[in-house]
C-alpha cells in the first residue's frame, strides 16, 4: 500500500473538509452566542476553536509539505500538533456547553480523519527513515 | 549555401490545466544544416499570472541557419514544465512545431499532449505529482511503435516566428514573392482555420404569403395556422361540423402587442363612454367624456425606467417613469426569453378533473341513511342512536346559538359530556321539548349498534332485547338533584298542562322540564350499560304582556361502569396547576394512631396524636376551593352540589345575598352576632372549629399527593378567625324589637399568589405559592328580632391570582467540597473552647430561621423577613437582607408606621396618618364571572 499516497489523500480531504468545519462552527459559535443566554464557558468554547483552526491549518499545510517533499520533520511535526487538535474537537464533542447534534456529528467525521491521519503519517515516515532511492 | 533566419518569441502558453509553467525547446535539424549563430535550445522563466490563466513568455527566439538542402527543415519541439507550490516540477506537455517555410511573419500554436498513465497512475498523479515521462527526447517525433503510447491533450503554446530566407532561388527553390509581408496563420493541427467565413445560409423555411389577385390568399407556412376563407364567398352559411383541429390555433395568433390594446373598450364597433383609448370614439365624442377610465395595465415596475400610459386632458401620453430606488433594474442583460405560461385549453375532461385536485368543491350530499345503518361499535363521538317508534335516530338535544333561544339541534355523542342550556320562546303544553315524556316514553337507547343483529332477524327493531335496548327510568328531582323519586313511565302525573287565564292575562303551566341529567353508564368499547334519566319539573306563571321565556337545561354525563364518583382522585394538573382547574384542599385532622410498645407487657395498646390531611372524596367543597354558587335570583347557595369552583388563574368577583336564619333563644346579643358572622363564614366554605382558623391547607401542585404533607400549604389569614369574630359586637333594640349587629364582615378577598417554576426537565409548572385570605367591609347591620332571626346580607367574595415569577437564574452547581473533620483541638491543642460556640454553630445549621424572626428588629443568623423592615422602618433603618419564610411575613404584617403606601403590607392599604389604613386603590377586577 502507498502510504503516502493514502496520507495525502486524506490530508487532501481534510484541508477541504477542514474549511466547512471551521466556518461551520464559527457560525454555530454565533448561533450559540446569540440564542442560548446560559451559556457559561462561551469565551472558553471560542478560544478553543480559534485554536483547533490555527493548528489544524498549521498541520495540513505541514502534513502535505512534509509528505509530498519528502521530508520526515514536517510530518513528524504535524503528528504530534494531531494531538492538540483531537483533542480541541473532542472538547467540541463532549465538553461544551451546549454541543448541538450537527456538531456532533462534523466533530466526529473530524476525529476519524484525524486518527486515520495520525495512522498514516506513522506508517509514511517509516519508508523516509530509509535512504531514499533515486533513479 | 541557403541561409534561414529565425526571429521571434515565444509567446505564451494557454488552456493548460494549471499556472505557473515553464517550458524547455529545442531547435531540430537536419544533418545538413548549420547554426551560424544564436542558440539551439533555451529555457523560459515561470510565469504565474495574476489574471487569468495564460502564461505569458516573450521568450526570445533568435537563429541563424544555413543549409545546403531542405532536408531536415527545421523543427523546434518543446517540454512544457509546471511548477508546484513545494518546488516541484512535473511534466505538463510535449509537442513541436515545424518553422514555416514560407517567409514572413507566422503566428503557430503548438498543440501538448503528455503520456497518459492507468487509472491508478492518473489518481497517485492527481495527489502526488509526477507521472510519464519520455525518456529519450527523440520519441517525440521518432516513427518508431507510437500507437503504444497514449496521451492526452495538455494545453497550447504560441509561437510568433519571423522566417526569413536567403539564397533560396540560387539552389533552384522557388518560392512566391508576392506571398512575403503576408501574415498566415497556420497551426500545426491539420484543422485549419481559415481568416475569412463563409456567410451562413439561411435554411430556415420563412413562410410566405402569396396573394392573387382575386384577393384570395394563401399561408404558404408548414404548420396549420388557420386559412382564412375570402369573406366575399361567405354569402351563403353552411353549418358543417367544424372538425377538432380547427380550435388548435396557432400560438402567435392569439398573442396581441400589448401597446394597442385598449382594456376599456368592451364594445366592438361602439364608443365606450369615458374610455379615451376606444378608437370608435371621435375626437367630438371625447368630449363628452368627463374623465378618462384608469388604465388598469400593470407595469413591471422592477425597472428604473419603464414608460406608463396616462391620458392627460384626454388625450393619451406616455410617461416616462424614473424611479430613484436604489434596488430598482437599472438595465438586464437577460438573453433572449419567452415565458411559459398556461395558455393553452385544456383537451379532455380528465385534465380538467385532474386540474380539480385540491381546489374548492363543493360537499357532495351524503346520504343520511347510511348513516344509520351502520352498525359498528361506539367510539368516541360517534352519535348516539335510540329507537324511537320503531326507527332508529340520534339522540339529539337543543342548544342556543348566538342568542339564549333553543334554536339549534345536536347529536349527543359517545363519550361527549355535554351541559348546555337554552330558553324556549314557544311556551306550550304541546311545546314537544318542554314535555318530560319526549325524554324517555317510546324510546330506547341503543347499547351498541355492533349488537343489532340486522341479518338474523328481519324484525330487529321490534324483538330488541332489554340489554341492547336499553330501557330509560325516569326519576324526578328537586331544585338540586337531590331527593330523586323513580317514576313509572306511565306515571300520569308528570304530565305538563298549560291554563290560560284571560282575567290577569297570563299563562299558567304545570311540570315543564326545567332540567334534565342523563348518566350514560358505559364500559368503553363494549357501548352503554345503564342509562338514568334525572329530571326537575317546574311550574311557571308567564305573562302575555312580557316576554315568555323558560330556561332549559341539558347535562349529558358518561360515566365509566362500576366507577364510584371519587373526587379525591381528581388531579388539577401533573404536576403543575392547569389553567381553568380547580385548587386542591385539604382539612388538617389529627387522629390516634397507636403505638406498638413492645416493652410494656400491659394489654393497653397507647395512642400518639398524629396530624393527618383528609379529604372527604365524595363532597367537592371539601376537595377544592370553592365560593358560593350564585344562583338566578342573586341568593347564595352553598351545598354539596351547588358552588362555584374557584379555578386556576381566573380571577373572581362574585356578588349575592344570603337569606338564611337563626335560633336566638337564650342567647346575647354579642353570640348571635358571631353566629351570623358565623353563617356568613359558613357561606365563604370557611369552617370555623372551636373559634380557631380552619384546618384547611391548600395543594403546591396539582397533583399534591395526600399523604405528603409537604405537598401542601397553609393558607394566610390577615386577621385571625377569632379576632374578627371577638370584634363584632351586637345589641339588642327591645322597643323596636331590632338586633344591632357591628363590625360584620361581607368581603372575602382571596389572594393567590402563583409561579411558574420548573421540576427536571417538565418547565413553566404553575405552583401556588402563597394564599392569603382578608377580610374586608365591615359593616353594622340592623335585623328585625323575632323568634327567629331572618337575616339578609349581601356578601362578596373575590379571588385574584397573582403571577410572582421572577426571572430564572441557572446556577451552577458548586463544585464538590471535601469536608475533612478534625478534632476541634487539631489546631490548637492547649486552647479550650467553650461548649456554646459549639451549640451556636449547630443552631445555623438547623436552618431554624423562621421560628425566630418574630419580632420587629429581630436579626437572626443576618436573616430577617422584608416585611419586618417595612413595618419597622423606623425602628430599625438596618437593612434586612434576605425575605424570610411566610410565617415569618406574617407575624409581622401588622403595620406600625409608614410614609407612603408601599410601606404597607398590601398595596391596596393606604398610608393614612402615618398608619396603613384598611382601603385603597379600588382593584381592578379581571375575572370572567361576576
Amino acid at each position: 500500500m502507498n502510504t503516502s499516497l493514502t496520507f495525502e489523500v486524506l490530508l487532501y480531504l481534510n484541508s477541504y473538509y477542514f474549511g466547512l468545519f471551521a466556518v461551520c462552527e464559527i457560525g454555530m459559535n454565533v448561533v450559540k452566542y446569540m440564542n442560548f443566554p446560559d451559556l457559561k464557558h462561551f469565551s472558553t468554547d471560542f478560544g478553543i476553536l480559534m485554536a483547533v483552526c490555527v493548528i489544524e491549518l498549521f498541520r495540513v499545510i505541514l502534513a502535505r509539505k512534509g509528505n509530498l517533499t519528502e521530508r520526515k520533520w514536517p510530518v513528524l511535526v504535524a503528528i504530534f500538533l494531531t494531538i492538540p487538535s483531537l483533542a480541541g474537537v473532542l472538547y467540541f464533542m463532549i465538553w461544551q456547553s451546549h454541543a448541538l447534534r450537527f456538531e456532533y456529528i462534523i466533530c466526529g467525521i473530524q476525529v476519524g480523519l484525524q486518527f486515520v491521519e495520525i495512522v498514516t503519517g506513522i506508517l509514511c515516515l517509516l519508508p523516509f527513515c530509509k535512504t531514499p532511492e533515486y533513479y | 549555401m541557403a541561409e534561414v533566419h529565425i526571429i521571434g518569441q515565444i509567446t505564451e502558453a494557454k488552456d493548460f490545466p494549471k499556472e505557473n509553467l515553464f517550458c524547455k525547446w529545442y531547435l531540430q535539424v537536419g544533418n545538413n544544416w548549420k547554426v551560424i549563430s544564436g542558440k539551439k535550445e533555451g529555457q523560459t522563466q515561470v510565469t504565474s499570472p495574476q489574471f487569468g490563466k495564460v502564461c505569458k513568455w516573450s521568450y526570445p527566439i533568435d537563429i541563424h541557419l544555413a543549409t545546403a538542402g531542405l532536408q531536415g527543415w527545421p523543427k523546434i519541439y518543446l517540454q512544457v514544465y509546471h511548477l508546484d507550490w513545494l518546488g516541484r516540477s512535473h511534466i505538463f506537455g510535449y509537442g513541436f512545431i515545424t518553422v514555416p517555410t514560407t517567409p514572413g511573419t507566422h503566428i503557430l500554436d503548438c498543440y501538448t499532449w503528455r503520456p497518459f498513465g492507468t487509472i491508478k497512475d492518473r489518481f497517485v498523479q492527481y495527489f502526488l505529482g509526477g507521472g510519464y515521462q519520455i525518456k529519450n527526447p527523440d520519441l517525440i517525433f521518432s516513427s518508431g511503435e507510437r500507437y503504444k503510447l497514449s496521451t492526452e491533450a495538455m494545453g497550447v503554446v504560441s509561437f510568433e516566428l519571423c522566417v526569413v530566407l536567403r539564397n533560396f532561388s540560387n539552389y533552384g527553390v522557388e518560392y512566391d514573392t508576392s506571398l512575403e509581408n503576408v501574415t498566415t496563420i497556420q497551426s500545426s493541427e491539420t484543422n485549419v482555420k481559415k481568416g475569412t467565413t463563409s456567410p451562413i445560409l439561411s435554411t430556415t423555411a420563412v413562410p410566405t404569403t402569396t396573394c392573387k389577385a382575386n384577393s384570395s390568399c394563401f399561408a404558404n407556412s408548414t404548420n396549420n395556422s388557420v386559412t382564412v376563407p375570402p369573406t366575399q364567398q361567405t354569402t351563403a352559411l353552411v353549418t358543417t361540423p367544424i372538425p377538432a383541429s380547427f380550435f388548435h390555433f396557432d400560438i402567435k395568433t392569439s398573442e396581441r402587442s400589448s401597446k394597442n390594446l385598449c382594456i376599456c373598450d368592451l364594445t366592438i364597433d361602439y364608443c365606450d363612454l369615458n374610455c379615451c383609448c376606444d378608437k370608435d370614439c371621435s375626437l367630438e365624442n371625447k368630449l363628452v367624456f368627463d374623465h378618462c377610465e384608469e388604465d388598469f395595465r400593470q407595469y413591471d415596475t422592477r425597472y428604473c425606467q419603464y414608460v406608463k400610459h396616462i391620458y392627460v386632458n384626454k388625450t393619451p401620453h406616455e410617461f416616462q417613469i424614473n424611479q430613484n430606488g436604489l434596488f430598482c433594474i437599472v438595465r438586464s442583460n437577460l438573453p433572449a426569453s419567452y415565458i411559459v405560461q398556461r395558455k393553452q385549453p385544456l383537451k379532455s375532461l380528465q385534465d380538467a378533473q385532474f386540474e380539480r385536485q385540491n381546489k374548492f368543491n363543493w360537499p357532495k350530499p351524503t346520504h343520511e341513511d347510511s348513516q344509520i345503518f351502520n352498525y359498528f361499535n361506539y367510539t368516541y363521538g360517534k352519535p348516539l342512536l335510540i329507537l324511537r317508534n320503531n326507527t332508529i335516530e340520534n339522540l339529539q338535544f337543543l342548544k342556543s346559538f348566538v342568542v339564549t333561544s333553543c334554536v339549534v339541534k345536536e347529536d349527543i355523542k359517545y363519550l361527549i359530556d355535554v351541559k348546555s342550556s337554552c330558553s324556549h320562546t314557544n311556551i306550550s303544553a304541546d311545546n314537544y321539548y318542554l314535555k318530560a315524556d319526549t325524554f324517555f316514553r317510546n324510546m330506547t337507547i341503543i347499547a351498541n349498534p355492533g349488537l343489532l343483529n340486522v341479518s338474523k332477524h328481519k324484525n330487529f327493531l321490534k324483538n330488541c332485547t332489554k340489554d341492547v335496548c336499553l330501557n330509560v327510568r325516569p326519576k324526578i328531582c328537586n331544585e338540586d338533584f337531590e331527593d330523586c323519586v323513580q317514576i313509572s313511565p306511565n306515571d300520569t302525573r308528570i304530565k305538563s298542562s298549560c291554563k290560560v287565564n284571560i282575567a290577569n292575562n297570563e299563562l299558567f303551566c304545570i311540570n315543564l322540564v326545567q332540567n334534565v341529567r342523563y348518566n350514560f353508564y358505559h364500559n368503553g368499547s363494549s357501548g352503554l350499560i345503564k342509562v338514568e334519566l334525572y329530571l326537575i319539573l317546574k311550574s311557571a306563571t308567564f305573562y302575555y304582556h312580557q316576554e315568555m321565556e323558560f330556561s332549559q337545561t341539558i347535562e349529558v354525563n358518561f360515566i365509566w361502569w362500576n366507577h364510584t364518583l371519587n373526587y379525591s382522585s381528581h388531579l388539577s394538573g401533573n404536576p403543575g396547576y392547569l389553567v381553568g382547574k380547580p385548587i386542591l384542599i385539604a382539612n388538617i385532622v389529627s387522629i390516634n394512631v397507636p403505638i406498638n410498645n413492645t416493652n410494656s407487657t400491659s394489654n393497653a395498646t397507647s395512642y400518639k396524636q398524629q396530624l393527618q390531611l383528609y379529604r372527604n372524596p365524595s363532597d367537592f367543597t371539601e376537595n377544592f376551593l370553592v365560593l358560593p354558587f350564585v344562583n338566578s335570583e342573586g341568593v347564595c347557595v352553598l351545598s354539596k352540589h351547588k358552588y362555584t369552583p374557584v379555578e386556576f388563574g381566573y380571577n373572581v368577583y362574585l356578588r349575592c345575598e344570603i337569606n338564611d336564619y337563626l335560633w336566638i333563644k337564650n342567647l346575647s346579643a354579642k353570640n348571635v352576632c358571631i353566629a351570623v358572622q358565623n353563617t356568613i363564614f359558613k357561606y365563604w366554605a370557611l369552617k370555623v372549629t372551636n373559634g380557631t382558623l380552619s384546618n384547611r391547607v391548600i395543594a403546591l401542585f396539582g397533583n399534591a399527593y395526600i399523604y405528603n404533607i409537604g405537598d401542601w400549604l397553609r393558607p394566610m389569614f390577615e386577621n385571625d378567625l377569632k379576632d374578627i369574630l371577638n370584634r363584632t359586637w351586637g345589641e339588642f333594640d327591645r322597643q323596636n324589637k331590632t338586633l344591632k349587629c357591628g363590625n360584620i364582615t361581607t368581603l372575602l378577598i382571596t389572594e393567590i399568589f402563583h409561579a411558574r417554576v420548573d421540576f427536571d426537565d417538565i418547565i413553566n409548572q404553575e405552583k401556588i405559592l402563597a394564599t392569603t385570605f382578608q377580610f374586608d367591609n365591615f359593616q353594622n347591620f340592623t335585623f328585625a328580632l323575632n323568634h327567629t332571626l331572618q337575616f339578609y346580607i349581601k356578601l362578596g367574595a373575590q379571588v385574584m391570582f397573582h403571577d410572582i415569577t421572577t426571572k430564572k437564574m441557572r446556577k451552577l452547581v458548586d463544585p464538590p467540597s471535601l469536608k475533612i473533620r478534625l478534632p476541634h483541638d487539631f489546631f490548637y491543642p492547649f486552647v479550650k473552647i467553650d461548649n456554646h460556640g459549639v451549640r451556636q454553630a449547630l443552631f445555623m445549621n438547623n436552618n431554624s430561621i423562621d421560628r425566630i424572626c418574630k419580632n420587629c428588629g429581630d436579626i437572626v443568623n443576618r436573616y430577617c423577613c422584608r416585611y419586618q423592615k417595612r413595618c419597622c422602618e423606623y425602628l430599625n433603618p438596618s437593612g434586612c437582607p434576605t425575605p424570610a419564610s411566610p410565617e415569618a411575613r406574617i407575624s409581622c404584617r401588622t403595620p406600625q408606621f409608614c410614609r407612603s403606601s408601599t410601606d404597607c403590607p398590601m398595596f391596596k392599604q393606604c398610608c393614612d396618618t402615618s398608619i396603613c389604613g384598611a382601603t385603597c386603590m379600588k382593584p381592578t377586577f379581571s375575572g370572567y364571572r361576576y
